[in-house]
């Protein structure tokens, strides 16, 4: 595992690096972690050696804006886990539209860090999370992450991704659903036919969802204050992230 | 039957839809498209001349009544009550009309022609009504929503109510009637008239409603300025003395450096970062309204030695209503303040959660209360109170916003603590 801590503040990052190492120590994990005090190198060194599986970012670094860089860096369609190193609430709304993240306050305290680990390391496992099946004769792997629903249409189910692409296969979309839900946490049953990734849902309302490529879909009538339920509880699971 | 007479009587129940339709739009709040409110009206015209052929009156008044309640439940969005006042309202007007039109009618001497007074009384009960309609619309403009209480539900819908049954009475009671023209007139003016009246109060009842709401509310946002600034200038002299405090700090920190009295330095450091933390305020999301308002309703729970938590998670902007949003966080965290001011209470401790997520604002306060409780029979605890009523007027306030929102309200009470739940979009 690769971790990256990027911050302006040498001081800051030789102390992160030390709190790190030893905590890495003491969950006996196998990383490397590199320290950066400057965005242009951390982008660098990304572009150049690819991803890291965890980074550990100020929001001011230097001329560098962190929240820009984590959104550039998703938009590169990387998977990695952000742990923004700051409290500046100014720019949470920024924020907003980079997931996953969280803040982790200065100074560090090992016990908040050992759990901030823990949790990227558990954020990182559900996005390498795969659905695998046979399809006229051929496996497949797609990643939980990227489905933005699934719909069973009959006895196919189509899994809908990001970038428009569609994949489809025989099976009961119970049976996925409840797949989905084990190994990914992110899965709601909306309507009879259709379960999406709350990931991808931009706007929840009582009688339907938009989703992030400007779909909507309705929800049904039996299923309405199950989803709100759900939706309730993922709201309050995300607040429970920001301690 | 075709002919002249049953035209003209399409023609002037077709007028008289026209004008119910005007009022209805006018008072109460559409659903669904145009297109079919008329297809929904037109549908219940034609059923209503259908089944209205026959004689019954009783029938009459029970399918005109079942109809309208059908087509305005599935039409307009409105409380249910409203709903039920404005059908009744028209339903006199409309009745008083025709029975105007009637005693006109048959006090005119020298026409002998049955068919002809027919349609005289029948033309002149539409016309009577549409100018009825008409000074209503102009009265009643606006569209308020409020959430009266059953009392006042059942004291105004009474009044159309009662005077249905009086009118029916009377009219029944031909003798009295016919003793007297003029005094039938009377009697009939004079019940017009309360209504009239009626629905001019209702609607006067629902503006002073709005009056106080707003001035309340006024209030509050006053207090909350006044404690903004104060918190303003509470911080700008904490960080001029700061300022002031900075360089004989330094000072001190490098001769204890130079002394190399290291544990006295992290001593040091270690309090000023305490100190730093215990000076940062509860919610600072940017957001000027909700940090306004919680900040100072939160430094009063604190004031209270309570354990109290807070967690905004907002952007700077988010299009909803100043007022709502004091509105309800206002009501919720005086509902705190109420639970804790009660001295019985040993444990104080609460939470405050405020996330923006997928256009929805989510709302959540919880708090230990101590309720107000008394024994049964054998003994045991019981809960005298609802939750609803605990939480008094506040919640009260709290749900009419919500419900302009066509948001989601939700209390509970769990081990000792109330939770109440807001999630409305945005």
């Amino acid at each position: 595992m690769r971790i990256a801590i990027c911050d302006d503040d040498e001081i800051i990052v030789k102390d992160l690096h030390k709190k790190l190492d030893k905590t890495i120590q003491k969950m006996n994990m196998n990383a490397g972690i590199f320290d950066f005090t400057d965005g242009y190198d951390l982008l660098y060194e990304i572009e150049t050696a690819g991803i890291f599986d965890i980074i550990f970012l100020d929001i001011e670094i230097g001329k560098v804006n962190g929240i820009e860089l984590a959104d550039y860096l998703n938009h590169q369609k990387y998977v990695f886990t952000l742990i923004f190193i700051s409290q500046h609430s100014n720019y949470y709304k920024a924020a907003f539209e980079v997931q996953p993240f969280w803040f982790l306050d200065k100074p560090f305290e090992e016990e908040k860090l050992e759990a901030s680990l823990k949790k990227a390391i558990d954020q990182l496992n559900y996005q390498y999370e795969t659905i695998n099946y046979f399809y006229a004769k051929e496996y497949y792997r797609v990643l939980i992450d990227d489905i933005m629903y699934v719909q069973s249409q009959g006895r196919t189910i189509l899994l809908y991704c990001i970038e428009d692409k569609i994949y489809r296969f025989y099976g009961k979309l119970g049976d996925i659903e409840e797949e989905l839900k084990t190994k990914h946490r992110k899965f709601v049953r909306i309507n009879r036919s259709v379960c999406v990734n709350i990931k991808y849902v931009a706007k929840w309302t009582y009688k339907y969802m938009e989703m992030s490529n400007g779909e909507t879909i309705n929800i049904g009538e039996k299923y309405r204050d199950e989803v709100r339920e759900y939706f309730q509880n993922w709201i309050r699971e995300k607040v429970k992230e920001y301690d | 039957m075709i002919n002249v007479v049953n035209i003209i009587r399409i023609v002037g129940d077709l007028f008289e839809l026209l004008a119910k339709i005007q009022y209805y739009e006018k008072t109460l709040t559409k659903r669904v498209k145009q297109l079919w409110v008329i297809l929904v009206w037109a549908f219940a015209f034609v059923l209503d001349q259908y089944l209205v052929l026959n004689e019954q009156v009783t029938l009459n008044v029970i399918i005109y009544f079942v109809l309208a309640f059908l087509c305005i439940f599935l039409l307009y969005e409105d409380s249910a009550k409203k709903k039920a006042i404005t059908i009744f309202f028209v339903c006199v007007f409309q009745m008083l009309g025709e029975i105007f039109a009637n005693t006109i009618v048959n006090n005119l001497k020298g026409i002998d022609d049955n068919e002809s007074i027919y349609l005289m009384g029948y033309m002149i009960s539409k016309i009577i009504f549409f100018i009825f309609i008409r000074i209503s619309i102009h009265f009643n403009k606006r569209k308020n929503e409020f959430n009266m209480g059953n009392k006042t539900f059942i004291s105004i819908l009474f009044v159309p109510l009662l005077c249905i049954v009086l009118v029916g009475i009377f009219e029944l009671d031909h003798p009295a009637r016919n003793h007297n023209p003029y005094y039938a007139l009377f009697f009939y003016s004079i019940i017009l008239i309360i209504n009239y009246l009626m629905i001019i109060q209702y609607d006067d009842v629902q503006k002073m409603l709005d009056l106080n709401n707003r001035n309340r509310m006024l209030e509050e946002q006053k207090i909350y300025y006044i404690q903004q600034y104060e918190q303003t200038k509470k911080m700008w002299d904490l960080m001029s003395s700061m300022r002031h405090n900075m360089k004989n700090e330094y000072v001190s920190q490098s001769i204890l450096l130079k002394d190399k009295e290291y544990e006295k330095l992290e001593n040091l450091y270690h309090n000023k970062i305490g100190e730093l933390e215990a000076s940062k305020v509860v919610s600072k999301s940017g957001n000027r309204y909700i940090d306004t308002i919680v900040n100072y309703k939160v430094s009063v729970i604190k004031e209270m030695n309570a354990d109290f938590e807070c967690k905004v998670l907002v952007p700077e902007i988010m299009d909803i209503d100043s007022d709502d949003i004091i509105m309800i966080l206002g009501n919720l965290l005086d509902n705190v303040i109420d639970a804790f001011e009660n001295e019985r209470l040993e444990k104080k401790t609460g939470r405050l959660s405020i996330v923006y997520e997928k256009s929805n604002l989510y709302i959540e306060v919880r708090n230990t209360y101590e309720g107000v409780r008394k024994t049964n029979r054998k003994g045991e605890y019981v809960t005298t109170k609802k939750s609803e009523e605990m939480h008094g007027l506040g919640i009260k306030a709290v749900n009419n916003v919500v419900k302009k929102y066509d948001g989601y309200l939700e209390i509970k009470e769990e081990d000792k603590s109330f939770i109440v739940t807001v999630l409305i979009q945005i």
